[in-house]
C-alpha cells in the first residue's frame, strides 16, 4: 500500500502530452482512482489517456490536486452536503482561480470529467461570485452571452419575476 | 476555448445552486434562453432555491421558521380535535423550531420561503432612498440577536446598506410574525385549556424560550 502511494502515474493529454505525475495526487480524480482500483498495476506501466482535457488544463488541475492532496476524500455520497454550507472560498482557491474566463471554464468541464468534486465546486462557486449582484445586462456582456429572447419574451419573463427587476 | 454556453445543463445547474441569493438565480435566468430552461424545469427551481436557502446568511431564519409555522399548526390542530395536549409535546412541538436538526424543507416550504422574500422586498424595499430610510429604522430597532450588531458593522456603501437593510428588514419581519404566532396561541391555549395552570405555565416558558418575555 505504501509503496503504491508513493508511484508514478503518466497523463497523457489530448494534444498528446505526458505528463508524470504522484498517483496519490491524480487519485484526487475519482475516474483517475477508480480506474486504477480496477486495473490494478498494469495501468501504471502506461501512459493514461484524458481525451477531453488539453496540456494547459490538465497542468493546471494537477497543480491544484498537487495542493489538495492530503484533504480528506469526499464521500461519495455527500454531493450536496459539502455545498450547503457556505458560499465561501478558501485563499489559495480563489487565487488559483484568478485565470481568465476561457480557463476557468475548461477547469469546471475538466474537473467534472475527472470527478474531482471539490475542485468542481470551487468552479462553481468562482462563477457564482462572478454573477453575484448583477443585472441581466451586465451578467451577458461579462460572459459574452447573447441576448436571443424577443423582446416579448424578455418582457414576460421580467414580469414573472417583477419583484427582481429593479436592477 | 471554453464559454459558459459550453457547460451541460447539470453543470449550469450546479452554478446556479451556488448562486448567493434568490435574487442571483432570477438575474441569470433572465439572460438567454438556454439558461432560462434551466430554472424553468420545475424540479431544478426547487432544488436550487433550497441550496440558497441552506448556505445563504439571509436566510438562516428560514428554516428556523418554518419549522415554527409546521409547530403551529399542529398546535392548531390538536387544540381542534378538543383532546388535551400534553405539554411536553406542545413544548416539544417549537423547540423544534428552535433547535431544528439537519431534517431538509418540503417543496411548500422552499417555495413559501421565495415568497416571504419577494413580500419583504416589495413591502420594504421600494427603491433604494427607501432602503436608506428603512436602514436607519433597523438600526433604531432593538432587535434580538446579532443582526443589528451585524448592520452597524456595514459600511455607508449602498450596497452594503441594502444588504443590512434586508437581513435586518426580514428577520424583523419574522419576528414580529413569531411574536404575532404565539399571542395567539397563548390566547387559544388559555380558552381551551382553562383551569389547567400546568398548560399555561408550559405556553409561558415556551415564551420565554422565544425570548418573547422575560422570565
Amino acid at each position: 500500500m505504501a509503496a503504491e502511494k508513493s508511484s508514478i502515474i503518466t497523463l497523457q493529454s489530448n494534444d498528446g502530452v505526458s505528463i508524470d505525475v504522484d498517483r496519490q495526487v491524480a487519485e484526487r480524480s475519482m475516474l483517475i482512482k477508480n480506474m486504477m482500483e480496477d486495473l490494478g498495476d498494469e495501468a501504471i506501466s502506461t501512459a493514461v489517456p484524458i481525451p477531453n482535457v488539453n496540456e494547459s488544463v490538465l497542468k493546471k488541475v494537477i497543480e491544484w490536486c498537487e495542493h489538495h492532496k492530503n484533504d480528506p476524500q469526499p464521500a461519495q455520497d455527500d454531493d450536496s452536503d459539502s455545498r450547503k454550507k457556505t458560499t465561501d472560498i478558501e485563499e489559495w482557491d480563489q487565487k488559483f482561480m484568478q485565470v481568465d474566463q476561457e480557463m476557468l471554464f475548461e477547469i469546471i468541464l475538466a474537473s467534472n470529467y475527472l470527478d474531482i468534486k471539490p475542485l468542481l465546486d470551487v468552479g462553481c462557486k468562482t462563477v457564482a461570485n462572478m454573477i453575484k449582484g448583477k443585472s441581466p445586462e451586465e451578467i451577458r456582456k461579462t460572459f459574452n452571452i447573447t441576448n436571443d429572447f424577443t423582446p416579448e419574451e424578455e418582457e414576460q419573463i421580467r414580469r414573472e419575476n417583477e419583484w427582481a427587476e429593479d436592477r | 476555448m471554453a464559454v459558459i454556453s459550453d457547460l451541460p445543463p447539470e453543470l449550469l445547474l450546479q452554478i446556479y445552486e451556488s448562486l448567493a441569493s434568490i435574487d442571483d438565480v432570477y438575474t441569470l435566468a433572465r439572460c438567454s434562453k438556454l439558461l432560462y430552461s434551466i430554472i424553468a424545469v420545475d424540479e431544478n427551481g426547487c432544488r436550487i432555491m433550497t441550496m440558497i436557502i441552506a448556505h445563504s446568511p439571509i436566510h438562516r431564519y428560514d428554516s428556523p421558521l418554518c419549522q415554527f409555522i409546521d409547530a403551529e399548526q399542529r398546535m392548531k390542530a390538536f387544540c381542534n380535535s378538543n383532546s388535551p395536549i400534553p405539554h411536553f409535546q406542545a413544548a416539544a412541538l417549537f423547540r423544534r423550531s428552535f433547535y431544528p436538526g439537519d431534517e431538509s424543507l418540503t417543496r411548500d416550504q422552499v417555495w413559501s420561503v421565495v415568497c416571504r422574500w419577494k413580500a419583504v422586498k416589495s413591502l420594504y424595499l421600494d427603491g433604494h432612498t427607501c432602503a436608506k430610510s428603512a436602514y436607519s429604522l433597523v438600526r433604531s430597532m432593538s432587535l434580538p440577536g446579532d443582526e443589528v450588531s451585524s448592520a452597524r458593522c456595514c459600511s455607508d456603501d449602498g450596497q452594503d446598506d441594502l444588504e443590512a437593510c434586508l437581513t435586518g428588514m426580514q428577520s424583523f419581519a419574522q419576528y414580529y410574525e413569531q411574536v404575532v404566532w404565539v399571542k395567539e396561541q397563548l390566547k387559544k391555549s388559555q380558552n381551551l385549556q382553562a383551569g389547567s395552570p400546568e398548560f399555561l405555565s408550559t405556553t409561558k416558558a415556551l415564551m420565554v424560550d422565544l425570548r418573547i418575555c422575560t422570565p
